[in-house]
């Protein structure tokens, strides 16, 4: 009976999960196909294009040429990478403690983390800040200033407190200290939560925009989203000069898909980590 | 050392609180580059909320600005508005579509993958699921013009070959919330999913192996077992989510709205946009963003005293 | 051991921190100007040969732009004028970069500037006055009439420079394969265009059996900007001048009879009922869904535009419309006198480094015509981008290269000769738009609104209600009394006059 019904079960998950994947690959398949189409071809064959019929790597090319964006591909690894890095050990070296309800102070802590959460300061005095700490122009005033995500924060907080208590008891009788349990017990423990909490922040830092607009004027150091806005938003500026050239569609797909795939190609490698928790399960039996 | 120990002999509160702080120095040393950070570049910046009631001024500064006058001034202007009223209305009704139609799907999504044990096609859903995150608002805004747009989009081909009609989706206001709160799930599904997920590692497989021995089939132990297994996190996620029940996502309503949707689409903050756009108000940006954050930590602190009951506050 | 591994890990990320801070302070010499430029003296033009002038430009523009030490024409006015400008395009957030820089003390020492920043920053005092420098700038002083100069005026003083004026260029844009198709004449009043239009839609001018065109599409409001001027009135929320005095279009009595017949023409179905909200209108026009556009001469008539839709469809022929002739005259939409392209002010901060200044006054006097400078921003490098022959400048292919120069021509440039050099093939499309009858307009010169009554949402959602019947015009005489009242536009008429009178728009 319950297997009966299981079958029927399962059979309408795999066909909603079916469903939800024709529903996003068609519509990228469309961004795909315009970034391969040439632009007169696009409106040709007018509405939703899926599959191009002409090729051309036009785009591609046109976005590739300018010598900045291979180096804009270098700054945005780097601030992923490194932001990724600090943002992991700050956050979870802050989380931890905060997990002890007997901490002094914790909940004064714990509310004015979830205050930063509704409100922040605004940009110039957040800019004079940046200055008067001298990261102006620099790539740590794309990593520095979000050190930690108060969001991340609490939820890695959250999952630190799914952990069995009795675990930590036993390595305290076996003499271990707070750093310790945390190195040797909550991290390895906590892989799953970690992975996901470091693709947020990777994904924030390559989505990076807004700090390398306002801190870094130097386009050498500007990674890539600043180059892609610049592509989807040119000929929104108010100076549209006859010379400028809007952008066609065609451009503007392939700089999506570029900008874009690094960061998804990585997501695979992630979700192994997803299921490393039945670790836990082995532990605790 | 001697001192504590004489303080312990004679405890009173302060002492206590002291001794308790010295006993647990490893748990606040390592909080202190987070702190530092927390100090110098998160509250360090918030003193210019002062500009709220301020006419700022960029070459006097924050300080140096004279007060406005009144100094409820830039509230007013928006209460005086003559959409207040509406934009408010519209704030909140669109914040919380997004929020009763946009948090199951992540959830429900998690689950049915939860569900699948072909590692491939799991895999391969969630990659999927999760592409769409990463497209910016003006090139969704592109696909839903290039799939609904009266007079070129896909569907309404569909529609127009079927009835002879065609749907005015975007320029609608029958239709145009449903627009954004499905574009929204549909970008954000496969995201938000990724932390249910994360929390199913930490459920122990000896539960279901338990409930799998007393016959109970797949909705039971979903019911019973995976969803009480990710209830902290969802009631911390809500938790948190009402703190912004005054941000309806101003750039996506900013790219897909228009003139025809204004009743239903005009929110508090793109009118922030429209107003401040013409002499960068400074002033009445904050003073919005103020009064949305005394709207969302009323609520913020009566929801965490509510999920409290359910073990998921989160202080 | 276990304190050791917290106090280990603590060290750490303090470094991160630092590390920070010291890279920051070492990484950040662009901003401060070089701390022993010559001082003084700066009449003196001292053969020894000195050190670069150093100063920073900020502009807003399209970018594209190469970095400027590949950029063949920073690095020649670099050379010609002994300078190192450190030369900046911001694209997006421009108004935000601005602020901050200017908010952080390092403000640029030439930016962009627009109306609504003139008067915020005339006000707390940050921009030059250049009235007195213009002795110093011969070539602008020479090249800027009276109506250039006021465009950069803020209470009476010259806070900015425009670039120089760009001429008309928007007219109807016709399918006139369509017209012949369906043996129809070039429309010349509002009543045979309303036949067009409605015939484009009804009668299958592309002949592929399905009804599936419409007479007019374009881009908001300014796709009926001919039929609102055909009225004798600009398009909503412009300051025009009748009889010698300031009004204001929207609530001028023929708004309410241009809005009744483009109630009517929308009814019949005639127009893209997507027209206020296109973002690509010039799409649905080359893909054949419209015979009408509202566009500029360079969306249609340049060679690559032409090759787009010559693609689609080798038979279509976008011709430009004459204006049309309607009850208030024969108009073709409007021309704003202080129509600019842009605008570029000086730092208040160089007064004190008069070395800095003179410098800054030299390059964009050189950049001016008849100054040399004007030519590299034109048109690049002569022998490598242009060549002279007999007098006139010839492009040479290179030239392609620089489609970003524009945005280094801050003081504008000889608009009709830079246009016969970069669009040789346009002569007659540019020549007929320019020479339009166009209702005159004065908004540029008109104080912004200031508050609450800043947003024009009612005033633009209303309008389109009337547009598209879902009020009344039996109405459209309540909907002129509350933008008169309630949204201050008879105040807003007043100040309008004063500011026009000021400059002698208005006598």
């Amino acid at each position: 009976m319950t297997v009966w019904k299981d079958r029927l079960f399962l059979s309408v998950v795999y066909i909603l999960l079916a469903g939800l994947v024709v529903s996003v690959i068609f519509p990228l398949l469309y961004v795909i196909s315009v970034s391969l189409t040439p632009y007169s071809e696009v409106l040709k064959q007018g509405g939703f294009l899926v599959f191009p019929r002409h090729v051309t790597l036009a785009a591609y090319k046109a976005f590739l040429r300018d010598g900045l964006i291979p180096h804009a591909y270098g700054v945005t690894v780097f601030i992923t990478v490194v932001g990724t890095f600090v943002n992991l050990v700050l956050t979870s070296l802050m989380a931890y403690p905060l997990t002890k309800k007997y901490l002094p102070g914790r909940n004064a802590f714990l509310l004015l983390i979830v205050f930063t959460t509704l409100f922040g300061g605004g940009m110039i005095p957040t800019y004079l800040i940046v200055k008067e700490t001298g990261l102006l122009d620099t790539v740590w005033a794309m990593i520095v200033p979000g050190a930690v995500g108060s969001f991340n924060l609490l939820v890695m907080k959250a999952f630190f407190e799914n952990l069995p208590e009795s675990l930590d008891e036993a390595a305290r009788i076996d003499g271990a200290g707070e750093t310790g349990i945390l190195l040797r017990i909550v991290l390895p423990l906590s892989m799953p939560i970690m992975a996901t909490i470091g693709l947020f922040y990777a994904v924030g830092h390559w989505n990076e925009y807004f700090a390398a607009i306002i801190y870094v004027s130097d386009r050498k150091l500007h990674p890539l989203q600043v180059m892609l806005q610049g592509i989807l938003r040119a000929g929104q500026s108010p100076e549209m000069n006859i010379e400028e050239t809007m952008p066609t569609i065609s451009l503007q797909m392939a700089a999506v898909v570029l900008t874009a795939l690094p960061i998804v190609v990585i997501y695979p490698f992630i979700q192994k980590h997803f299921t490393k928790g039945v670790l836990l399960g082995s532990v605790k039996g | 050392m001697e001192k504590t120990i004489a303080e312990a002999k004679a405890p009173n509160l302060g002492t206590r609180w002291r001794r308790n702080a010295w006993r647990y120095r490893a748990l606040y040393l390592m909080m202190i580059p987070g702190l530092l950070y927390y100090a110098i570049y998160v509250y360090g910046p918030m003193y210019g909320a002062v500009i709220a009631f301020k006419d700022y001024n960029v070459t006097k500064g924050i300080f140096g600005s004279p007060w406005a006058d009144p100094w409820y001034r830039y509230f007013k202007m928006y209460l005086d508005s003559p959409y207040a009223w509406q934009t408010l209305r519209n704030t909140l009704l669109i914040s919380l579509y997004k929020l009763v139609w946009g948090m199951p799907p992540g959830i429900i999504l998690a689950i049915m993958l939860n569900e699948v044990k072909h590692k491939f096609f799991k895999r391969f859903v969630q990659t999927v699921s999760y592409l769409p995150h990463f497209l910016s608002m003006v090139i969704i805004y592109g696909l839903v013009v290039a799939l609904l747009s009266q007079t070129d989009g896909l569907v309404n081909q569909w529609i127009k070959a079927l009835t002879g009609e065609s749907v005015p989706f975007l320029t609608s206001t029958d239709w145009f919330r449903t627009i954004l709160v499905s574009t929204g799930i549909w970008q954000n599904i496969g995201w938000s999913a990724i932390i249910y997920l994360a929390a199913f590692s930490s459920i122990d497989p000896s539960l279901y192996e338990a409930a799998r021995c007393d016959g109970a089939g797949r909705r039971r132990m979903i019911w019973h077992i995976t969803l009480p297994g990710i209830r902290s996190v969802i009631l911390l996620l809500l938790v948190l989510r009402l703190g912004h029940v005054l941000d309806a996502g101003f750039e996506q309503i900013y790219i897909m709205y228009n003139v025809h949707v204004y009743p239903v689409a005009d929110i508090i903050d793109t009118w922030v946009f429209r107003v401040g756009l013409v002499d960068m108000n400074f002033s009445l940006a904050t003073a919005v963003g103020l009064f949305k954050t005394l709207i969302g930590v009323v609520l913020i602190v009566g929801a965490n005293r509510l999920a409290k009951r359910w073990e998921g506050s989160i202080w | 051991m276990h304190r050791k591994w917290s106090a280990g890990m603590v060290l750490f990320a303090g470094v991160c921190l630092t590390l920070a801070g010291c890279s920051g302070g070492s990484g950040n010499p662009s901003a401060k100007p070089p701390a022993s430029s010559s001082p003084g003296q700066p009449e003196a033009s001292a053969p020894v040969r000195q050190e670069p002038v150093k100063f920073t430009v900020f502009i807003q523009g399209g970018g594209g732009n190469p970095p400027q030490d590949k950029d063949p024409i920073i690095q020649q006015l670099n050379k010609d004028l002994n300078m190192a400008m450190d030369f900046n395009i911001g694209v997006t957030e421009y108004d935000q970069v601005l602020t901050a820089k200017i908010t952080g003390g390092t403000p640029p020492d030439v930016f962009s500037v627009n109306k609504s920043t003139i008067k915020q920053f005339a006000d707390q005092d940050l921009l030059l006055d250049l009235g007195q420098y213009l002795d110093k700038m011969p070539n602008v002083k020479q090249a800027y009439t009276e109506t250039d100069l006021n465009k950069g005026k803020y209470k009476g003083k010259i806070y900015a420079l425009d670039k120089r004026p760009t001429i008309p260029m928007h007219t109807y844009w016709i399918r006139s394969d369509w017209l012949r198709k369906l043996n129809l004449q070039m429309p010349k009043t509002i009543e045979e265009f309303k036949n067009v239009l409605v015939a484009f839609t009804e009668r299958d001018p592309d002949g592929n059996g399905k009804k599936d065109t419409f007479g007019l599409t374009g881009a908001d409001l300014p796709a009926f900007s001919g039929v609102f001027t055909a009225f004798g009135v600009a398009n909503p929320g412009n300051w025009q001048i009748k009889d010698d005095q300031a009004v204001y279009s929207t609530t001028e009595p023929a708004m309410k009879t241009a809005i009744g017949y483009i109630a009517d023409l929308i009814r019949t179905g005639a127009v893209d009922p997507e027209v206020l909200t296109n973002q690509n209108p010039h799409d649905k026009a080359f893909k054949g869904q419209a015979g009408i556009i509202w566009t500029n001469w360079p969306s249609i008539s340049v060679d690559a535009k032409m090759k787009v839709w010559k693609d689609i469809n080798p038979n279509a022929d976008w011709v430009q419309m004459d204006a049309l002739t309607g009850p208030g005259g024969k108009f073709q939409g409007i021309w704003d006198a202080g129509n600019v392209q842009g605008m570029i002010a000086i730092s208040k901060s160089l007064e004190k480094e008069p070395d800095k200044l003179n410098k800054v006054l030299e390059y964009l006097d050189y950049i001016t015509d008849p100054g040399k400078g004007q030519l590299t921003v034109n048109y690049g490098i002569e022998g490598t981008h242009y060549k002279m022959e007999n007098g006139t400048i010839v492009a040479l292919p290179a030239m392609g290269d620089l489609g970003y120069a524009y945005q280094e021509q801050l003081t504008g440039r000889s608009e009709q000769d830079y246009l016969k050099v970069k669009f040789a093939n346009q002569g007659s499309y540019i020549e007929f738009a320019m020479n339009q009858p166009r209702i005159p307009v004065y908004s540029s010169f008109v104080p912004l609104p200031e508050g609450a009554i800043a947003d024009d949402r009612y005033e633009y959602e209303e309008l389109v209600k009337f547009m598209y019947g879902k009020r009344p015009l039996t109405q459209w005489d309540d909907y002129v009394k509350t933008l008169n009242t309630k949204f201050n536009i008879t105040a807003r008429t007043a100040e309008a006059e004063s500011a026009l009178k000021e400059l002698g728009y208005v006598k």
